[in-house]
Order: structure tokens, then sequence, then C-alpha cells
């Protein structure tokens, strides 16, 4: 009984282990990626806005802290820049004239030869000339100044809930199919236990085959003119039923996979409780994708990961295609193929050899019927 | 096995990010028009709303934008050589990080944009989901052309183009279209192409003389409104296509309006309609 609860206890502590991993990971790199820009907020600046198509790329000697006039006698040759305070501009900037924070003023006799840009302010033209583009943005929207992407605690939360949104839509199919279709899944699932291989085979050949079928059954149709009207009908029932038969293989797989990760427990009872071994199937496929999703910025093991999530489902799916396939969606057993069987002793001579195989009835020489006559 | 659903469930409902991490942004930018005598403008615009009229008069164009950083990219630049102004906005710049523009972002995001009158303007714009205005009254088109997916389009002209324009093309793909005053737009050649969509055709404006028309339309409906002074003469093929033909009149394969000789003004349209209805509607 304790190995039977440990079984049962496994997933829900791969889960609470894997999301504790991935909150530790992303904390620290979420804290790495602040600090970066808390250390030095020009340079995170300069680099957002260098790397924005709507931003400019600027030397950090342009940038001034607070505010700064160039005068009217003055030219400056190259950009003029300020960091929190207003760029006010009477005399000539061959360059750029950016304000980050604050406002660029262009007052009476101010030219700017190139573009003038505020981020966060406003660029005034208070009498004098732009010769170039005047711009503002509201904010940064790139790099780690902007906060613009999802940082990776919040990416990772996504790609969590994606995974469990799956595993919750697969785990309302799996009700439905155990309702109304069991047997036609117990079918599948059974086949792809007496003949993997040619499931998986007959699987990958259906999705090689599916788009290029769908194109010759859409150009068929076409031929004719009732078969165009037919067209869109046509095309959403074949998406309905290459979906269906990719959810019923999948759902026999983790059946599988669910038997094997319960096995101890459905030896005891039978006939087995299918809703707890599809659960349990499931929930292996999902832990491998609440994995790959936590270890998103792992680096090479967090491909790794991915990959292998990808590749299992992948079989999974394929392997449950073939079987879905081969059994006309469980409606018939598969015709699995003879094998070469043993040589088999005539019944003429059979009751010569008493065997396990003809039993031991076989030790009596049939004897023909008595003739009328002999009666 | 409730607690772990539960626990599920509950990562699910809450898990999404997406609300939080949104990150609104504005972008305005505006140049002068100094000594540019024309512009070409390609706009790349994939979701939310976009605008189009006049720029205020020393301006060669300004534009203002919302954007969710977070999501989507507002890319502009303007090459003063050619006078290429190109202008977008890209949702798809951020599906690298793992992640779609959500609906929300998209039906919210806009671009106006404003263009210099005076100028002959080619304007090249490919519309993705969006809502699109386009008020072309003032400005001087040379070329038109409007590819769009699922876009609800509306083209106005509301005054006489100075000058011909070169070509005008309108997809309106899967969504819909309705252009106001085709006529003032003075095409020398138009094309209006639908495909499972709808099409809404104002053919009136200052217009004199031949208007040469094509239309394509497939799986959609298009409604013609004609002045009452203008002779239509019309040679489509069809299949399996409803067009209204009260009051008109077959000859050698085109089908004429009534008293099409006798009025000064001519539309001749052209082209195929497949499992269409096309509509004509007489205005006053």
């Amino acid at each position: 009984m304790p190995a039977a609860v440990s079984v049962r206890r496994a997933p829900r502590l791969a889960i609470v282990l894997a999301l504790g991993m991935i909150a530790a990971h992303q904390l620290s790199a979420q804290a790495k990626a602040d600090s970066a820009v808390s250390r030095d907020p020009i340079a995170a600046a300069l680099d957002s806005l260098h790397r924005d198509a709507n931003g400019v790329a600027l030397d950090r000697a342009a940038i001034s802290s607070g505010a700064r006039t160039i005068e009217s006698a003055q030219r400056l040759t190259g950009d003029a820049a300020t960091w929190h305070g207003p760029l006010e501009i009477r005399g000539t900037v061959d360059g750029n004239a950016v304000a980050i924070g604050s406002d660029v003023v262009v007052l009476p006799g101010g030219h700017v030869r190139g573009d003038a840009l505020s981020v966060g302010g406003q660029v005034r033209m208070a009498g004098g000339t732009v010769d170039g583009e005047t711009r503002t943005i509201s904010a940064f929207s790139v790099g780690p100044i902007a906060g613009a992407r999802l940082t990776p605690a919040q990416a990772t939360q996504r790609a969590l809930s994606l995974a469990v949104a799956c595993f919750l839509i697969l785990v309302a199919m799996a009700l439905a199919v155990v309702i109304g279709a069991r047997t036609h899944l117990e079918t599948i699932a059974s086949t792809i236990r007496t003949d993997f291989w040619r499931s998986f085979l007959v699987g990958l050949l259906g999705e090689v085959a599916a788009v290029p079928l769908f194109l010759l059954s859409m150009v068929a149709l076409a031929i004719t003119i009732v078969g165009i009207l037919l067209i869109p009908f046509a095309a959403v029932a074949y998406a309905l039923a290459v979906l269906g038969a990719l959810d019923l293989g999948f759902l026999a797989m983790s059946l599988l996979a669910g038997d094997a990760l319960l096995r101890g427990e459905g030896s005891a009872r039978e006939p087995r409780p299918i809703v707890a071994h599809l659960v349990a199937g499931l929930t292996v496929f999902l832990v491998l994708w609440l994995l790959a999703g936590g270890a998103a910025y792992m680096g090479l093991a967090g491909s790794v990961l991915r990959l292998l999530a990808f590749l299992s489902t992948w079989i999974a799916a394929t392997v449950g295609l073939g079987a879905t396939i081969l059994t006309r969606a469980g409606t018939r057993a598969a015709s699995v193929p003879p094998r070469a069987a043993p040589p088999t002793i005539t019944e003429e001579y059979a009751w010569q050899t008493p065997t396990p195989v003809s039993g031991v009835a076989a030790a009596r020489r049939p004897t023909p019927a008595p003739r009328p006559s002999e009666r | 096995m409730k607690s772990l659903l539960l626990v599920l469930v509950s990562l699910f409902v809450f898990g999404d990010p997406g609300s939080d991490a949104r990150t609104w942004r504005s972008l305005t930018a505006s140049r002068p028009r100094d000594a540019a005598d024309s512009l070409h403008v390609v706009l790349r615009y994939d979701a939310g709303t976009v605008t189009l009229g006049a720029a205020a008069a020393p301006l060669l164009y300004q534009a203002s934008a919302r954007f969710d950083a977070s999501e989507q990219r507002i890319s502009r630049s303007y090459n003063p050589v050619s006078g290429t102004l190109r202008i977008g906005l890209d949702s798809s710049a951020m599906q690298t990080s793992g992640h779609r523009s959500s609906n929300a972002s998209g039906n919210q995001a806009r671009l106006d944009l404003g263009l210099a009158a005076g100028i002959p303007l080619d304007l090249d714009l490919d519309l993705g989901a969006t809502r699109a205005r386009l008020d072309l009254s003032a400005l001087w088109v040379s070329a038109l052309r409007v590819s769009s997916g699922a876009t609800e389009a509306d083209l106005t002209f509301g005054s006489v183009n100075p000058k011909p324009m070169r070509d005008l093309f309108v997809d309106a793909g899967v969504g819909s279209v309705t252009i106001h005053q085709l006529g003032n737009a003075r095409a020398q050649r138009a094309t209006v192409a639908s495909t499972v969509g709808s099409v809404d055709l104002d053919l009136g404006g200052d217009w004199t003389g031949e208007m040469p028309l094509t239309m394509r339309v497939a799986l959609a409906t298009a409604t013609l409104r004609v002045p009452r002074d203008v002779g239509i003469a019309m040679r489509l093929s069809k299949r399996i296509a409803n067009i209204d033909s009260d009051g008109f009149t077959e000859r050698d394969g085109v089908m004429y309006s009534t008293g099409y000789e006798q009025t000064k003004r001519h539309v001749t349209i052209d082209g195929s309609a497949t499992l269409a209805s096309i509509d004509v509607v007489w205005k006053d």
C-alpha cells in the first residue's frame, strides 16, 4: 500500500518540484535584468534608443545631466542630448537634439540640422527650425529599460498556463471519449500495444499525406460546379476529422502511459479505472511541458527539455494517429499480418503424436463409421 | 487528484500575465516639406485602427501612433533621396519571444497619418486586420494600391484629384471596402477586387467622359451606386453570379443600362464575378 500511495503522489510531487525550480530561476533572471538598468540607467537608455527604429544612435559623451542650453552664438558639431533636463536651443546643432525625460525647445534663431527627439516629453517649436524629423516617444519601448517585453517570470507563467490549458482541454476530451467511445479508445490502445512500430509508420505516412490529400480533394471538388459549393464544408470536415483522429490517438497513447504508471493499482481492480489512468497519462505529458515551459531561459538545458517534450508529444500523436487509421477510429481491430506459424501436424496423423496442442484426445485413432450391415 | 486539479485550474486562471505586461506607448513624428516634390508612402499595418488624411500645411507628413510595446513594433523611416516614407505597425515582431499579439492589443492600436497636400502621392497600403478610414480629400493621389486582409476599409475621395490618377487598385480580401465618390479620383485605370468580402462603390463625383472599371469578385457581394446621368456598359464573365440586370439590355455580350447612348458620362465595367452578387443602385 505505501508503494501505491507514493506512485499516486509522484505527478503532484513532480509538478511542485518543477514549479519551485522554475520560480527560483526566473526570480534570479529578473533581478539580474533589473540590476543592469539600475546600475547604469543612461547606458540602458542609450542602448534602447540605439535599438529602437524610432530612436537615435547617441554617443555617451553627447549627454549631459540636467538642463542645457545651446546659446545663440554657439554652433555645436554633433549631437546635443540631456538626461532629465530640458534642452533649449538658441544656436545651431549640426546633429540631433535629444532630451530624455524632458522637453526639447527650439527657440527663435535655434536651428537643428538633424532630428529633434524627446523621450517622455515634448518637442516644442518656439520660433526655431528643425531640418529633420520632429519626434516624441512617450517612453522607451525596447530593451530592459522599457519593461515592455514580458519578464522571464511572466513569460514562464504564460508558458505554464498554456500547458495547463491544453491539459485541461484534453482531460475534458478524455471524459467525452470515455463516455461516448470507450471501446474505440480501448481498441486503438490495444493496437498500439500489439503493433507499436506499424502504428508509428502509418501515423507518419498519415501526417505526410494529410496536406497533399487535402489539396487533392479540394481540387477534385473544384472540378465540378456542385463540388465548388461543397469546398468550405469539406475543408472544415477534413480538418475536424484529422484533429479528431489525432486527439483520439493521443488519448489512447495517454491511456497506455497511465496504465504503465499505475500498473500496480490497476491490476488490483478489474476493470481498471480508465479515467484515472487517462488523466495520469496526460499528466506525464503535462509535466514534460511544464518543465519545458519553465526552462525557457535556461539556455541549452531549456532547449533540450523543449525538444524532449516536443518529441515525446509528437511520437505519441503519430503512433496514436497510426493506430487510429489502422483501426478505422477504433471501429475494427487492426489486421495483423500473419506470422510464420510452426509446421502443424496434419489431421491424418495427429492421433499418433499426442501433444499439448492436439491434446490427448488425438491418441485415439479415428475409426470410420460402421456400415449399416455391420450394426 | 482533486487538489492537483485545483492547483492546475488556479494556475490556468491566474496564469495569463498578458494584461499586466501590456505596455502602451505613443509616438508622434513630423517632417517639414522643404523641397520635396513628391512622396511615395509604403504603409504596412496589421492590427488596430488606421486613418489617413491631409497634414498641416508646412509638413510633408505627420504621424501619431499608439501601440503596445510588449507585442508590437512601430517602424518609420524616410528616405529623402527617393522621397519614400515607410511606416507601419508590426505585431509579428515579438513572436520570437514566444507569444503573439493579442486581440486586445490589436484592437486598441492606432495610427493617424497625415500627408502633404499639393504634391503627388504614390500610396501603397497593405492592411491586415484593421479598421481603415482613408480620407483622400484634398490630397493629390497619383497612384493608389490598397491590399487588405480582413479590413473594414472606408475610402473617400471628397474632392477632385488635381490630376488624373495613374492607377487605382483596391483588393478587399475577405474584408469590406466602401469607396465614396470614386469619380473624383479620375482614375485612368481602376481595379476593385474582393474574395469572400463585400464592396460598396459609389461612382459619384465630379468627373466627365469615360471611367474604366475592372471588378473581380468571388464569393462576395458588390454594390454599385451610380448617378442617374451615368451610362453603364458591363461585360463580366459570370459563374453562378447574380447580377441585378433590371433596366439593362444585352447586345453582343455587353449589358447596357437604359439610355446609355444618351448619357454623357459612361462607366465601362469588365472583369469577372464568381459565386457573387452584384447590385446596381441608381442615385439622384
